[in-house]
């Protein structure tokens, strides 16, 4: 049996999964992970409830959906969503494992204080917050920006942007009982997160505007700004 | 001039007989079938196999038997062949230059018997596949419509850029690699990287599933709104996974193998690069 055949017919079988993995099992709409940018915002969103994992219990709350095989199932956006719709992470006092202490949130709508909608990919709410909630429940907001390819920068643009959300969104300050708890760098100021490489602002900006930067997330090689 | 011909046996025009001796032919118009021309034998149900070669030796129309308006041949054969055995039809067909549906290639080979081009003879009686065309056709027919049409749509822009340059199929098979490794394998990664993270975060109140889901809009047929769930999905790109790195054999047994990789290498090596050199002259002669 000649390789050049055995190649063929490998190609040909990993084409047969290729074609069901590049599908999505519920929509059938298809897989594209620059379409799909919800993946890496989620991702960023348990690398932030692991980061609280330590001083806080975590629990599914909000709506949940129940699968085909009729187990429960927490539900994520792919889109920037009404809370309502959504389940988001409910931390309780680490102690007692009741007493909300925060929401962690994934892309849902928060209204800013000139009554607009805006949604940050992650946002930390306050304890109680409810399924319409203003920035005055805000405690942080994050964005994640992927790239498809690792070695591109997080645009300019997409920084100035999450700095413009950030005020409209009344710039929320990270309260002491989150900073006490989480050491993580980048979950102790609201910024911008990415796969990809830091932005070309000045490190200077990022300061003056109150927000973080961190590039090549999540990876050994992540690094924080200021 | 000597030619060749397919002969697909099983369909309503053509018979084969026992041994590759003869070929019975229902037609409309007697067949243009020589003596001394070649055919080659395409067989078989499940899988379609080229199986032998014969040479013509008589062609004899059968008078006043069937219906009318319908010619009846008998061809006598000699010299049967018999081909190395599991060439099949699908291993080979993106390797012949009368595959221009590359979609739909089965549509070349529906008819009783056609002409086959004396070069694309050679390579099925060589058994030697064109792996960069085959590759890439395999694989740019499993995306989805919509990554398929930004992938043609980027080699448009490319090709742009390559001037009067043909671009060789070895490239386009690399470049559609690199699409599939950024637009779906990613997410394969990002996936498995999510399902990882989500066991370190150990959620309170026993097990639970994810699912992705849009926002609920109010539903006009009264079903829920769609979503997808994490599970299902990751389940499916790790039996690709698993096809993509599959183990070679038992004696290596932490060595994974990269199909895509493999391929490459073996187009760019001494013996391969001969055969891939035939093979992008005889296509770039036949467009």
């Amino acid at each position: 049996m000649s390789k050049s055949l055995d190649l063929v017919r490998d190609l040909k079988r990993a084409a047969a999964y290729l074609k069901t993995a590049a599908v999505w099992n519920g929509t059938g709409l298809a897989v594209d992970a620059e379409r799909d940018d919800y993946l890496y915002e989620l991702l960023c969103y348990f690398h932030a409830a692991a980061a609280a994992r330590t001083d806080f219990r975590l629990r599914i709350a909000g709506t949940t959906a129940t699968t085909r095989n009729g187990k429960r199932a927490a539900k994520w956006p792919k889109k920037p969503g009404n809370k309502a719709n959504f389940s988001y992470i409910s931390l309780l006092d680490g102690k007692s494992g009741s007493h909300e202490q925060f929401q962690l949130c994934p892309g849902v709508k928060v209204t800013d204080t000139h009554g607009k909608a805006r949604a940050p990919d992650i946002s930390l709410q306050l304890a109680g917050a409810p399924a319409e909630p203003t920035c005055s429940h805000l405690a942080g907001i994050w964005d994640a920006k992927y790239t498809a390819s690792k070695g591109s920068r997080v645009p300019d643009v997409a920084v100035a942007d999450f700095v413009y959300t950030f005020q409209q969104l009344g710039r929320p300050t990270l309260p002491s009982t989150w900073l006490r708890c989480v050491t993580h760098k980048e979950w102790r100021c609201s910024g911008v997160l990415t796969n990809g490489k830091e932005s070309t602002e000045p490190t200077a900006a990022l300061i003056t505007s109150g927000v973080s930067e961190t590039s090549k997330y999540p990876s050994a090689a992540a690094s924080t700004r200021p | 001039m000597k030619r060749y011909w397919i002969a697909r046996g099983g369909t309503k025009s053509v018979e084969i007989q026992p041994d590759h001796k003869a070929l019975t032919i229902v037609s409309r118009r007697t067949p243009r079938m020589g003596i001394g021309d070649t055919v080659l034998f395409l067989e078989g149900w499940e899988q379609v196999r080229f199986t032998a070669t014969a040479t013509i030796a008589r062609i004899i129309p059968i008078e006043g038997d069937g219906a009318e308006d319908v010619k009846l041949t008998e061809v006598e054969l000699e010299g049967a062949s018999v081909l190395p055995e599991e060439l099949d039809l699908d291993t080979m067909w993106y390797s012949l230059t009368i595959v221009r549906n590359t979609t739909r290639p089965h549509v070349h080979f529906c008819r009783g018997y056609r002409l086959l081009p004396k070069a694309d003879f050679e390579t099925i009686k060589k058994g030697e596949p064109f792996i960069a065309r085959s590759g890439y056709f395999e694989l740019l027919n499993a995306l989805p419509p919509s990554l398929r049409a930004e992938f043609d749509a980027e080699q448009l822009l490319m090709a742009a850029g390559d001037a009067h340059e043909r671009v060789r199929f070895r490239e386009k098979f690399e470049r559609l690699h690199v699409f599939i490794e950024q637009r779906v394998l990613a997410v394969g990664r990002l996936l498995h990287d999510l399902a990882d993270v989500i066991v370190r975060v150990d959620l309170d109140g026993g097990p639970i599933e994810h699912v992705f889901a849009s926002d609920a809009e109010p539903s006009k047929d009264g079903f829920a709104s769609r979503f997808d769930d994490l599970a299902s999905q990751l389940q499916r790109f790790a039996r690709l996974r698993e096809v993509l790195t599959e183990e070679i054999g038992e004696q290596a047994v932490n060595e994974q193998r990269d199909i895509i990789g493999d391929t490459l290498r073996h187009i760019d090596s001494p013996e391969g690069r001969s055969v891939e050199t035939r093979f992008e002259r005889l296509f770039a002669d036949a467009t």
